[in-house]
């Protein structure tokens, strides 16, 4: 104040400012309604002074001020400071020293006064304590308020500063004002970098919903906006954001700039992305696991199934390729494109093609059993294999990053899973490539028993079929057997008939013929002329001769309906008996006849007879112009077989007609040479082969003939 | 009374008719035959039926020659009826005949026949035939008893 007062005076006329000053009402005047006063005290507190301006600095009158005691009026909280500066004061005599405290208005309220005590105690003028005062009270609440606005700021800075979101403020036109520690470490750019720059260059942000035009207007118009963002970072990769973003205004409403808090999300976005994956792709092997036991067990169902499902559940293209049965190529039997127009293109390019085993990523990973991954890749492989309007065609749809996991069964490796992405900037992953592994195997165990299945299909179709046919054909044999057999029995029973007709109806008119030309010669012989009785004796001749036919014929016919009855007997006197039925009695000429051991046989002993009687007398007949005839009959073992022989050195037959020696009515030589009636051997041949042997015959003319046969190879006969 | 028949000759072919009994002459076996030209008729004959009303029961023939494959009524069926009635059960039958049917053989045994001939194509031997079964069964064998 005195400073104030000697500029005051400094600045105005000295001379009649010094004079006012001489005057002591100019001068009470001047204290009285000075902001500051002086007190003075005693050691002990004591008011000893008031100046004239206390009234006005704390609305006491001098009167109720002097003579008090200055800690009736300083506020109980400031009495320790104040008797602090006090004691102070009073060991430091003339020091100036500061003092604050809060003191009782004359009204009631606290008053912050400062001042500064000098001790004065020892100067005989005033032999007290000098308060010079004033009351700062406006002052300091201002300060105070000021401070806690400070405070509220620096507290604001530093949330800004700290808080994990970044925190980005523009202007109207976008530059950027504000750039958090936050937005540093989220984006990649310091404040720097960025500041005063556009974020529309720097952040790129593309709102996921909607357009950055209708975002920007929804803000605008709303004055906020929320949601999820990509935004790219200085090393180009995106985010994804939860930003939540405010307008500012000036004083007339214009936006003035945007505010924006940006939480990076993309962890948990991807998190979440991943989670999602992994359930879409746990709830798609369950549902292949499902559809493959519910599509049945045909195996182009199972590979249609398993590639729609991959190529749509991990994208974008799904191929499966199956080693040939030469183990040279992979086939690829099943296609498919997730797009459709892509589909179509790979179905035609790729359809019913091969590659080769052992090369290219499909051949090599067919070839050691390994999953094959290519982050980015070309469609070479397929190159070969289309032409170059596909090729380039081809190039829109195929190959950003392609996946070849083998088909494994047990050990054995049976094809591959071919994966290709056309999106670009999505490569497969570790996850994809083992998802994908895991469904190649249960792919492989249902194609695997797909095949099993068709081959047990097939066999058992085969079973079933050849059992169907087997029983058609046994039922069809049934009938056909049941049908023949009425056949041959009404066949049977013509022929009986037949045969009955035969022995009665053809014999009687020849025993008439011979009976009445035998009469004609008896009782009429002397009427007819030699030439007469010679013609009626060859009617006579004929008619028996037509009578051993039909004998022999029946015989013959008989043959085939007796039922053989076989025994285990002698044959050598079978055959004797036979050829002494033959032989006249007494004997006509000298025959040499020799029967060597025959052995047991088993047959038809009547039937025997027969075939020995047969041959026999063939043999007697045809060695009958011999001079000296010889008859061996025999047996040995031919190629292990038991073989009966009748030999003969008799005229003998010209080998040329063999084959028909042993047919009906086959005859070798003239009537009026040998008789006959050529039913005889055929006669023989059917008895042997109903024993279930054969008979054949050597001979030369001349020299004689024999005739072998046998009773069946093992001469066991027909039972 | 007429002269007892001796044979009764079954025969519908009139060849064989002719020949039997030329046959029978010649061997001088009887000349007392009866010839009947069918099953039926043969029949009617012994059971004095038919054609034969009013014949003499009691004079029944002493042999028949019976032909197999007769009309009407063929030759099995009237030996079943001739064994099958005591009047005539003990009336010698003999089966002169062309078959050599084993089967028409053992049912003539089986029915009761006394003898079977197959007449043979050579008229010699068909002589010779008849003329021993005239031999046998008219003059050998002892007859049975007629009955009264």
């Amino acid at each position: 104040m005195f400073m104030l007062g000697e500029l005051a005076l400094e600045t105005q006329d000295p001379a009649s400012h010094f004079a006012r000053a001489q005057s002591a009402r100019f001068l009470n005047a001047l204290l009285q309604n000075s902001f500051d006063a002086i007190a003075v005290f005693a050691a002990d507190g004591l008011i000893l002074y008031g100046s004239p301006s206390t009234p006005h600095v704390l609305g006491y009158a001098l009167s109720e001020f002097e003579g008090r005691n200055a800690f009736e009026f300083i506020h109980p909280d400031d009495q320790d400071g104040v008797t602090l500066v006090l004691s102070r004061s009073l060991q430091e005599p003339g020091v100036q020293v500061p003092v604050a405290a809060r003191v009782r208005h004359q009204n009631g309220s606290w008053r912050w006064l400062e001042g500064i005590f000098t001790n004065l105690l020892d100067d005989p003028d005033v032999q007290g304590i000098v308060n010079n005062y004033r009351d700062f009270t406006a002052r300091r609440e201002y300060e105070e308020s000021r401070k806690q606005v400070e405070e509220k700021l620096q507290y604001q800075a530093d949330l800004i500063a700290n808080v994990s979101d970044a925190i980005i403020s523009t202007g109207a036109d976008f530059r950027i004002i504000t750039w958090n520690h936050a937005a540093e470490v989220m984006y990649g750019w310091s404040a720097e970098e960025v500041l005063g720059k556009s974020t529309l260059e720097i952040l790129q942000t593309q709102y996921i919903t909607e357009g950055l035009g209708e975002a920007l207007r929804e803000m605008d118009e709303k004055g906020t906006w929320r949601g999820e963002v990509t935004q790219r970072r200085k090393d180009g990769t995106r985010l994804v954001v939860f930003s939540s973003a405010a307008v500012l205004r000036d004083s007339e409403g214009n936006v003035s700039g945007r505010v924006s808090v940006n939480r990076d999300v993309t962890e948990r976005v991807v998190a979440q992305k991943k989670l999602q994956e992994t359930n879409a792709r746990l709830a798609a092997l369950a549902d292949l696991s499902a559809v493959l036991n519910t599509v049945g067990p045909e195996l182009d169902t199972i590979l249609e199934t398993i590639v729609h499902r991959v190529g749509d559940l991990i994208g974008d293209a799904c191929t499966i390729g199956l080693i040939s049965e030469d183990g040279e190529w992979i086939d690829l039997v099943a296609m498919y494109h997730r797009d459709p127009e892509g589909n179509t293109l790979i179905q035609r390019i790729l359809k019913n093609r091969r590659v080769p085993f052992g090369v290219g990523l499909l051949g090599e990973s067919a070839k050691y059993g390994k999953s094959m991954f290519e982050p980015v890749s070309s469609p070479i492989e397929y190159f070969p294999l289309i032409s170059a309007e596909q090729r380039m065609r081809l190039k829109n749809v195929v190959a950003h990053s392609r996946l070849v996991v083998p088909l494994r069964v047990k050990n054995r490796i049976i094809g591959i899973v071919s994966l290709t992405r056309t999106q670009p900037d999505q490569p497969y992953t570790g996850d994809e490539l083992a998802f994908l592994q895991d469904l190649a195997d249960r792919t492989a165990l249902a194609i695997e028993n797909a095949r099993l299945f068709d081959q047990v299909q097939h066999a058992l179709e085969g079973r079933i079929f050849a059992e169907a046919e087997i029983r058609l054909l046994n039922t069809a044999l049934e009938e056909r057997v049941a049908e023949r057999t009425a056949q041959l029995e009404a066949a049977n029973k013509e022929m009986e008939a037949f045969t009955y007709s035969v022995s009665h109806d053809l014999r009687a008119p020849l025993r008439s013929m011979d009976g009445f030309s035998q009469i004609l010669l008896r009782d009429h012989l002397s009427d007819l002329p030699p030439k007469a009785q010679r013609q009626l004796q060859a009617i006579r001749n004929n008619t028996q001769r037509m009578g051993m036919l039909i004998d022999d014929l029946l015989s013959f016919s008989r043959l085939n309906r007796q039922a053989l009855k076989t025994q285990t007997f002698e044959m050598q006197p079978l055959v004797s008996q036979a050829l002494a039925d033959l032989l006249p009695d007494p004997p006509e000429r000298e025959i040499e006849i020799t029967i060597g051991d025959l052995g047991t046989c088993e047959g038809d002993r009547a039937l025997l007879n027969q075939v020995w009687t047969n041959l026999l007398s063939n043999a007697l007949k045809y060695t009958r112009a011999k001079p000296h005839p010889v008859i061996r009959v025999g047996c040995e073992l031919i190629e292990g077989v038991q073989t009966y022989y009748v030999r003969d050195n008799g005229v003998g037959f010209d080998t040329q007609y063999y084959d028909k020696l042993f047919g009906v009515f086959q005859r070798f030589h003239r009537a009026e040479e040998y008789e006959g009636t050529g039913v005889g051997l055929a006669i023989v041949q059917r008895i042997v082969h109903r024993h279930g042997g054969k008979i054949w015959a050597e001979s030369q003319v001349n020299q004689g003939t024999t005739f072998y046969f046998t009773l069946g190879d093992n001469g066991q006969a027909e039972g | 009374m007429p002269d007892a028949i001796q044979i009764l000759l079954v025969e519908d072919n009139p060849d064989d008719v002719e020949l039997t009994l030329d046959a029978l002459s010649t061997n001088k076996v009887s000349n007392k035959i009866h010839v009947v030209r069918d099953g039926a008729e043969a029949l009617d004959f012994l059971f004095c039926t038919g054609a034969y009303v009013g014949r003499e029961q009691l004079l029944m023939p002493k042999l028949v020659l019976l032909d197999l494959k007769l009309p009407k009524i063929d030759g099995l069926e009237v030996l079943r009826s001739i064994k099958s009635d005591p009047r005539t059960r003990r009336i010698p039958v003999v089966m002169l005949t062309s078959s050599r049917q084993e089967n028409d053989i053992v049912s003539s045994y089986d029915l009761g026949v006394n003898g079977y001939i197959v007449k043979p194509v050579d008229f010699e031997h068909f002589n010779e035939a008849v003329r021993t079964l005239g031999l046998f069964w008219l003059l050998i064998n002892e007859a049975p008893p007629s009955s009264t």
